[in-house]
C-alpha cells in the first residue's frame, strides 16, 4: 500500500490501520464482509477524520482486498458492506423504537441531518460511529447501548466465514453454529486454507515491497556502470 | 488498432499485464529476454512475477516467487487438459490484478510452440484476457540461424490467428550473429524480409553482451541487476576473476544493459524516455 497511504496517516490512525495491512494475510478472498466487520471501527474513524469513500476503496484495493468472488471493491460494494456489518452489530438487541440497525441507512450517510430524521433517538450519536457510539452517546441513550454485549453481536466476520465453509461443504448451515474451535479448517484441493492464504497473500505484504523498492531505487554502483557502460557503447559506435 | 499495437505502452503499475516469451529453439536467449523484460518493468515501478514453463530437468527458478509449471506430465489425462497445466499462472495474474496490477511475464521453454498453441487455443486466452483488461504482449525470440528464423515466423504468424488481442513483438538476439550482415541472395536475407514484412510486430534488437563477459557472469547465477550494483571487487571474489577483469565484464554488462533498455522502451516506456 499501501505504505505510502500509511505512512501519511496519523500516528494513531496509523497504528490501528497496519493490523488491518498485516491482517490482509487473511485469506486473500477473504470476503469483504469479514475485513469490514473486524476493522470496522478503524475504517470509520478514517472516514470521520475526513476520508471519503473513494479512499477507502483505494486502500482496501491497494491492500488486496477484493470482494468474495475476486472482484475489485468498489465505492458501491463497499457501502453496501459497511452498511451490513454496521446492520450486523445491532440487528442482535432491539434498538429504540424497534428500529433495527438495517435501518440505519448507509455507510456514506455522513449526512446526519438524514439520520437524525430516520431514527429521532439516536440523533446524539454520531451518525457513522457504529460500534463506537457508546462512547459518544450521552444520557438515556447511553444506557440502551451498554445492553449489547459483545458476546451476543451477530459477527459478520462469522457469518461470512462460516457460510463459506458451509459452501465448501456443499451443505449451508445456521452460521452461529460453529466458533473457531469447532470450525474445521476449510481445504481447497486438499491444501489448507491459511496455507493457500499464504500463498495468495499480495507479494507487497510478503515483504516484497520492500525489495521492489530497493530494485527501482538505483544504488551508485549501479549508476556508475552505466555511465562506465554508455560511454563504452559510444566508443563502439565511433570505432566498431 | 494496428497503431497503438505498435506504439510503446506508457509504464503503469496499475495496468495488468501477461507478457509470453517464446522461441521454439533451445539457447537462443528466451530466459536471458524474460529476465531482462523483468528488469525492465521493474526498473519502472511495476509488480513483475516470472511464470516459467518447464521440465523437471530445468535450473531451479532464481527468484523464490517465481512459478513453475512444471509440463513433463503433459499426456496425462487431466480435467481441463493440458490448458490445466497453466492454471497457477492464471490464479496468479488474477490474483495481480486484485490486488494491485502488474505484470507477469511467461517463459515458455523451448519445444513448447505446440503446448503454447493448444492453451490458446483450448481457452481462447486472447479472449479471456481482454475480458478482463489485461494487456497481453507475446515476445518472439529469434537469432539469426535460418531454421530459427523460419520458426519465429510461424510463431508469429500463429499468434496473429490464435490471439488476436495480442501484441507481437520480435526479439532479434544477436547471440550468435549480427542481422546485419546477410548476403543479399541468402536464405536468411529473404527469412528477415519476412520477419522485417509482417505486419503489426515490434522489432527489437538484442545485441550479444561483448567482452564474453557473460561467461563469467552466468555461471554465478547472480541477476543481471544485482551485478551491475556490486563493486568490482566483490565481484572479483564471486567469479574468482581479478578485480580488472571484472570490472571490464562490469561494463560490457552495462553497456548492453543500456543498449537493450532502448531497444524494450520501444515496447515498454520508461516515464523518463516517455518526457
Amino acid at each position: 500500500m499501501s505504505t505510502d497511504i500509511l505512512q501519511s496517516l496519523p500516528g494513531d490512525l496509523r497504528n490501528k490501520l497496519t493490523p488491518l495491512v498485516e491482517r490482509a494475510g487473511l485469506p486473500f478472498h477473504a470476503s469483504l464482509d469479514c475485513i469490514v466487520a473486524d476493522f470496522f471501527e478503524p475504517l470509520v474513524t478514517l472516514h470521520h477524520l475526513g476520508a471519503s469513500l473513494h479512499d477507502l476503496t483505494t486502500i482496501l484495493n491497494q491492500i488486496g482486498v477484493t470482494t468474495r468472488d475476486g472482484r475489485p471493491i468498489t465505492e458501491a460494494t463497499l457501502s453496501k458492506s459497511l452498511s451490513r456489518a454496521r446492520a450486523n452489530s445491532t440487528n442482535s438487541h432491539s434498538s429504540p423504537n424497534g428500529i433495527t440497525g438495517g435501518d440505519m441507512g448507509d455507510f456514506v450517510a455522513t449526512d446526519t441531518s438524514r439520520h437524525a430524521t430516520k431514527v429521532d433517538d439516536l440523533r446524539r450519536a454520531p451518525a457513522n460511529g457504529g460500534g463506537q457510539w457508546r462512547d459518544h452517546a450521552a444520557g438515556g441513550d447511553e444506557r440502551r447501548f451498554e445492553a449489547v454485549r459483545d458476546d451476543k453481536r451477530h459477527s459478520a466476520a462469522k457469518c461470512g466465514e462460516t457460510r463459506q465453509t458451509a459452501a465448501l461443504d456443499g451443505k449451508m448451515r445456521r452460521p452461529k453454529a460453529l466458533t473457531d474451535e469447532t470450525r474445521p479448517e476449510a481445504t481447497i484441493n486438499g491444501i489448507s486454507e491459511s496455507a493457500a492464504a499464504d500463498h495468495r497473500k499480495p507479494s507487497c505484504l510478503r515483504g516484497a515491497a520492500k525489495e521492489e523498492r530497493a530494485r527501482n531505487e538505483r544504488s551508485k554502483e549501479f549508476e556508475a556502470a552505466l555511465i562506465r557502460g554508455a560511454q563504452l557503447n559510444s566508443v563502439m559506435e565511433k570505432n566498431p | 488498432m494496428k497503431g497503438d499495437r505498435e506504439s510503446p505502452l506508457q509504464t503503469n503499475p496499475d495496468i495488468t499485464q501477461y507478457i509470453e516469451i517464446v522461441g521454439e529453439r533451445g539457447r537462443i536467449g528466451k530466459s536471458t529476454i524474460s529476465n531482462r523484460v523483468r528488469d525492465h518493468l521493474e526498473a519502472a515501478g511495476i509488480h513483475v512475477q516470472v511464470a516459467r514453463i518447464e521440465n523437471r530437468k530445468a535450473s531451479p527458478p532464481a527468484r523464490k516467487d517465481d512459478i513453475r509449471v512444471i509440463v513433463d506430465d503433459a499426456d496425462q489425462e487431466i480435467v481441463g487438459g493440458v490448458a490445466a497445466l497453466f492454471d497457477p499462472v492464471w490464479v496468479a495474474l488474477m490474483e495481480m490484478k486484485a490486488a494491485r496490477g502488474g505484470a507477469l511475464v511467461v517463459d515458455f521453454m523451448a519445444g513448447a510452440e505446440l503446448l503454447r498453441t493448444k492453451l490458446h487455443v483450448a481457452t481462447s486466452l486472447s479472449d479471456l484476457l481482454a475480458s478482463h483488461d489485461i494487456l497481453a504482449t507475446s515476445l518472439c525470440v529469434t537469432t539469426r540461424d535460418a531454421s530459427v528464423m523460419e520458426q519465429a515466423l510461424d510463431s508469429l504468424k500463429t499468434t496473429a490467428k490464435i490471439a488476436p488481442s495480442f501484441r507481437r513483438v520480435l526479439a532479434k538476439n544477436e547471440v550468435s550473429g549480427r542481422f546485419s550482415a546477410f548476403s543479399p541472395a541468402s536464405e536468411q536475407a529473404s527469412l528477415d524480409e519476412q520477419l522485417r514484412t509482417e505486419k503489426g510486430v515490434v522489432e527489437l534488437t538484442f545485441p550479444l553482451i561483448q567482452g564474453a563477459a557473460w561467461q563469467l557472469f552466468e555461471p554465478t547465477r547472480i541477476e543481471m541487476r544485482a551485478l551491475l550494483e556490486t563493486s568490482a571487487r566483490d565481484l572479483s571474489a564471486k567469479c574468482s576473476c581479478s578485480e580488472l577483469v571484472a570490472a571490464a565484464c562490469q561494463t560490457w554488462l552495462a553497456a548492453w544493459w543500456s543498449t537493450t533498455e532502448e531497444e524494450l522502451n520501444r515496447v515498454w516506456r520508461f516515464p523518463a524516455a516517455a518526457a
